[in-house]
């Protein structure tokens, strides 16, 4: 079972090579053609809707989410389900509550959403910073797993390939982001989910055909196959083990559906839209994507399982990042036709560009913040020319640490970074976003104390977890120094971001309070309506 | 899931109270729709004194859009993540309940997870639905009415 055929191989090695050469092409083709920051942040909310939705989906379902929940699915069954339905939810959340008045009130990033009532310069480094820390643990993870992917897809085992291919992959990606700017990267995207969705249909049905469209046979056939029997197919069993299970299940997804959407780079896409109007059309195109994914992954999640059993699928990696792999090769069966072997290739392919594209998007999503909110808000003016060169060096300053970081951690184990950004997500950036944008006597110095108190207290609830010590697949497996019962830090640490808000705004004082309450409702029309959007 | 582009829907009727319900009858969460306050109020743009009166419309137009808004998101947050929790509490303390198989070897809790994508989907196109009946015209009037109010402020300058 190791490996696959050498002209699926070869096969693969000649996509990649021309996804890569288009997505560039693409990128360079449609960048931005003058210096016109409003093109290059934002693409001038030109994309239609239906494109623009896509594009929110495609940013969204990130190589970490792919490989990762089909992992889970794989291993865990129900618990896996729990993951892929909270992705989808957290999308959902994020159209019903902040897509809108979050359009509305910014403009490029997520500073200049919270600047809108608090402009400050502090405001803005706080809010860069925050997104580095959110951004920089995601795309570690899915840039480290790239070599590990490759070498799984084109059979090498060489570990200085590995790392060319993190290197290389990696310099391509910040072109994506650097010549492509929102416009270059939402076109790959749409590509990305599509090839995805589509690829992903169709091992699903083939993998439903294999067991004559009857769903409970092919759940009766993983949970034989997992080894686990009837607990395959309830929750618990991935949380099992800890001191309270069911409280860390619950902890665990609710983090993921507040933390989820809320991660900056998805976030800036609701800036790309022409209107408040057009945002929530846009997500009514992103959610059912995100929710037609969901169904793929489970049926090809369990399809893995319960093909080729679960021993085989931790022989691949213990981590099962390749079931989806996998799983999309056992619904072909033992001899492939060409035609199967092709359609092989579209998968691989789609996985490959959603590596490509999930981690472009993030950089993207950094490099923005870093050029509009810390550079260009100095000491002066700067003219939008200056700021664009800026906005492209920052793609390469984020990525290049990023790449020297990857190649660093490749061989550790890269649940914890996956985890401590959706903490992150949902402990600070949430409640800043939430309180700002709904909460008139919020201050600024609430909103610090948001962002610092909700970020330090899962940096430091982190490192108490079974992820970082004490467990197989922690960072430190030799050791063992857990001192916080949960898996995931979000039952304590999004409270606490929430009530570093509310305290700092009751420590600013009356006045301050009043003051705010007074600027809030000078721009509520603006973030309501979206009356008077330049200034 | 495709809504044609065109801003053209009407604007929302200034139905008279007792004629106000038919078109909202859809959002049975929203007992006093805000529509009532504006209703009470003389035309804006009809009365002669116009300056004064169209700063008073606009405020009243801006608490119609807050409520309206405020309605819309708290129901369906509260109802998404209501269910959800609901779900991951049953999946947790009820595993019993969850396992009982409703088809052939399709058990409970992986039915209603599942079936949540469909309804996820239904779920949008009604927010989609009243989100354009409620909250659109009115944000819309706001948009023209402050442009009109900007454009007089740069004329009377």
């Amino acid at each position: 079972m190791t490996g696959f055929s050498s002209s699926a191989q070869a096969m693969s090695l000649v996509a990649f090579t021309v996804v890569a050469t288009i997505t560039l092409l693409l990128c360079v083709m449609t960048g931005p053609d003058r210096d016109d920051l409003d093109e290059f942040y934002t693409g001038y909310g030109s994309l239609s809707p239906m494109r623009n939705g896509l594009a929110i989906a495609g940013d969204y379902i990130s190589a970490a989410t792919v490989l990762g929940t089909g992992g889970v699915i794989a291993f865990f069954g129900y618990d896996g389900v729990v993951l892929a339905l909270s992705t989808a939810l957290s999308l959902m959340l994020l159209m019903f509550l902040l897509a809108e008045p979050l359009r509305n009130a910014g403009r490029f990033t997520m500073g200049d959403a919270l600047a809108r009532r608090m402009p400050g310069r502090a405001v803005r480094i706080t809010a860069c910073a925050a997104t580095l820390a959110a951004l920089l643990p995601l795309m570690l993870v899915q840039l480290a797993g790239t070599g590990d992917l490759l070498a799984f897809i084109l059979g090498f085992s060489s570990e200085g390939l590995k790392t060319g291919c993190i290197i290389g992959l990696g310099a391509l990606m910040i072109s994506y982001a650097a010549i492509g700017g929102m416009k270059g990267t939402a076109l790959i995207q749409i590509l990305k989910i599509v090839m995805l969705l589509g690829s992903g249909a169709v091992i699903a049905v083939l993998i439903l055909n294999k067991f004559d469209w009857n769903v409970g046979g092919l759940f009766d056939q993983a949970a034989r196959s997992s080894g686990a029997g009837s607990a395959f197919l309830s929750s618990g069993l991935q949380f099992a083990g800890g001191p309270n299970p069911r409280l860390d299940m619950i902890s665990s997804e609710l983090t993921v559906v507040l933390g989820g959407a809320c991660l900056p780079h998805i976030t800036m896409r609701m800036y790309t839209a022409g209107s408040a109007r057009q945002v929530r059309r846009s997500m009514s195109w992103a959610v059912p994507a995100v929710a037609l994914f969901v169904l793929i992954i489970t049926v090809v999640g369990f399809g893995a399982t319960a093909l080729i059993g679960r021993e085989a699928i931790a022989a691949e990696d213990p981590q099962g990042n390749t079931a989806y792999l996998l799983g999309a090769r056992a619904a072909f069966g033992a001899d492939v036709s060409t035609a199967e072997t092709l359609l092989f290739t579209t998968v691989t392919a789609a996985i490959f560009l959603t590596v490509l594209a999930s981690v472009a998007g993030m950089i993207l999503a950094c490099a923005n913040s870093l050029a509009h909110d810390v550079f260009a808000h100095g000491r002066k003016q700067l003219s939008p020319r200056r700021e664009m060169t800026l906005a492209r060096v920052s793609a390469a300053a984020v990525g290049i640490p990023a790449i020297l970081l990857a190649t660093l951690v490749q061989h550790h184990s890269l649940q914890p970074l996956v985890t401590l950004s959706f903490c992150l997500g949902a402990s600070a950036i949430a409640p800043a976003l939430v309180y700002s944008l709904f909460w008139r006597r919020y201050t600024r110095a609430g909103l610090m104390c948001t962002l610092i108190g909700g970020s330090v207290s899962t940096l430091v609830l982190m490192t108490g977890t079974n992820l970082v010590s004490g467990s197989p697949i922690s960072a430190f497996p030799g050791h063992d120094f857990t001192w916080f019962p949960f898996t995931t830090t979000g039952i304590v640490s999004i409270p606490l971001g929430f009530l570093f808000g509310w305290l700092g705004t009751v420590a600013s004082g009356r006045g301050a309070a009043e003051e705010q309450r007074k600027q809030y409702e000078a721009v509520e029309g603006w973030i309501l309506a979206g009356a008077v959007r330049r200034d | 899931m495709s809504y044609d582009s065109s801003p053209s829907y009407p604007v929302p009727p200034h139905h008279p109270p007792h004629n106000s319900s038919p078109s909202y009858s859809t959002y049975p969460t929203q007992p006093t729709y805000p529509w009532a306050p504006q209703q009470a109020e003389p035309e804006p743009a009809r009365q002669p004194n116009r300056h004064r009166h169209t700063a008073l419309g606009h405020h009243s137009d801006l608490r119609v859009l807050r409520t309206a808004y405020r309605w819309q998101r708290r129901v369906a947050t509260l109802t998404a993540l209501g269910y959800f929790t609901l779900f991951l509490v049953l999946s947790a303390w009820a595993p019993a309940f969850m396992t009982r198989e409703v088809a052939d070897g399709l058990p409970l809790g992986l039915m209603l997870g599942l079936f949540q994508m469909p309804v996820t989907c239904v779920a949008i196109a009604l927010y989609e639905y009243t989100a354009r009946r409620g909250v659109d015209p009115i944000a819309e009037r706001i948009r023209k009415q402050t442009e009109l109010d900007t454009k007089r402020a740069e004329a009377g300058r």
